[in-house]
């Protein structure tokens, strides 16, 4: 089914903005993030778009080897902004990741549903918690990384760039799992979340272990 | 099948070593030890999406190398774990710090040839500099007297080593038999580089403790 994705930001976005309007300012900022999110989404298909038919790539092609590598760094860019425009502490940036994140898994499940029909709920409750797991994932790569790497600006921005990538392999890695069928892609529904699950077991202890350094 | 032999033989050395690196992190709290894990995290993960391509496309990535990413990152993270060791106060910059740096330059020139530019100046940048903090933390150990030996550095230097020379005999042959000098460095040469780099890691820590 054609669907037009400015129309669906659009409808989208007009809630949270007028909310953010009349909320205090901690909510605001939430808000605003997970716009930025579905903007991100919206920049990432024009840019993977463009991409695809610069190296002439197929589709399969183009979804295990360029929308990775574009999406995490689209979803990286207004927290790079903020790092270095506004010196944002590391919970804040966590913060703002973790909004983005949400806002671009959003927008990509409802392109998702528009364009493959809402049939099936056990499949879409599977595809949604595995794929929103993803993004969540990476958000949780970057916002720990950012404890890890503080000062001086030299090694954060290296060790960020280090953690963007690690990003990309697994989000890359996920979207191959996708391309297949049977049992493979059943594991790689499972890959996303066990992944969340263990990185939220690892808070703890990773916070104590960057408190300590 | 050669191929996928090595790279299995490889991404279980460095699951071994990565494991062992992320429990001790966890278990000593140790900063060095997490930028020891995330290298082989790193590097992991990339073996990992190479492997999985090879075995459900029967090809090597065709329009751009995403392990090629997180390859550059394990450099990056190993080159920051060489930074963490060094002296905090300014030294005097030496001519024998740069040679590295220069050798990544003159390869990264050399493999343009093949290969696309941006994969060349990002993995040609990453180890350039970790070949800077593997000499330079080696020549500060020896200008300081240090009784013990930087092992670390000694273990980043030969990784160093073992890269370059894996990448070179696979610019030359490219068959695809066992007997292909790139399986050889890279089962016999990068595997027990991966595993003295844990090694080295976890004998710092014990002379730390024990001094």
């Amino acid at each position: 089914m054609p669907y037009n994705i400015e129309n669906i930001f659009i409808c989208l976005a007009a809630p949270f903005l007028i909310a953010a309007l009349g909320t205090n300012a901690g909510n605001r900022k939430n808000y605003l993030f997970i716009v930025l999110g579905f903007v991100c989404c919206i920049i990432s298909a024009y840019l993977n778009t463009f991409f695809s038919a610069l190296y002439n790539a197929q589709d399969t092609y183009a979804v295990l080897e360029i929308s990775p590598v574009i999406e995490e760094t689209v979803k990286l860019l207004p927290l790079l902004f903020g790092l270095i425009v506004f010196e944002l502490c590391p919970e804040d940036g966590g913060n703002i990741i973790f909004n983005i994140a949400v806002g671009f898994a959003t927008f990509e499940n409802i392109c998702y549903l528009l364009e493959n029909g809402t049939g099936n709920l056990f499949y879409l409750f599977v595809r949604g918690f595995s794929s929103g797991a993803m993004h969540i994932t990476c958000a949780f790569i970057i916002g720990y990384g950012l404890r890890v790497f503080r000062r001086p600006a030299a090694l954060r921005a290296a060790g960020i760039f280090g953690l963007l990538c690690v990003a990309i392999t697994f989000h890359a890695t996920f979207n191959m799992l996708m391309k297949t069928d049977g049992m493979i892609k059943q594991l790689g529904y499972a890959i996303p979340i066990v992944s969340c699950i263990i990185l939220l077991l690892l808070k703890a202890p990773f916070r104590k272990l960057t408190a300590s350094k | 099948m050669t191929e996928l032999t090595d790279n299995l033989l490889q991404l279980f050395c460095i699951f071994i070593c990565g494991g062992h690196s992320c429990i001790a992190a966890v278990r000593i709290r140790s900063y060095n030890r997490l930028l020891v894990s995330l290298f082989y995290l790193s590097f992991g993960m990339g073996l990992a999406y190479w492997v999985l391509y090879l075995i459900l496309f029967g090809t090597s990535p065709l329009v751009f190398c995403v392990s090629e990413l997180s390859w550059t990152a394990s450099y990056i993270f190993l080159a920051l774990r060489l930074y963490a060791d060094m002296p905090k106060e300014k030294q005097k910059e030496k001519a024998v710090f740069w040679i590295l740096p220069v050798f990544s330059l003159a390869m990264c020139i050399f493999f343009y040839t093949r290969g696309s530019y941006f994969e060349n100046i990002l993995m040609g940048t990453a180890m350039g500099v970790l070949g800077y903090y593997a000499v330079k933390g080696i020549c500060l150990a020896k200008i300081r007297n240090r009784s013990e030996k930087p092992l670390i550095f000694y273990a980043a230097l030969f990784f160093y080593a073992a890269e370059y020379i894996l990448w070179i005999s696979s610019y030359f042959i490219t068959k695809n038999i066992f007997v292909n000098p790139y399986y050889l460095v890279d089962i016999l040469i990068l595997n027990p580089a991966l595993i003295l780099i844990a090694v080295a890691q976890s004998r710092e820590e014990k002379l730390c403790r024990t001094t």
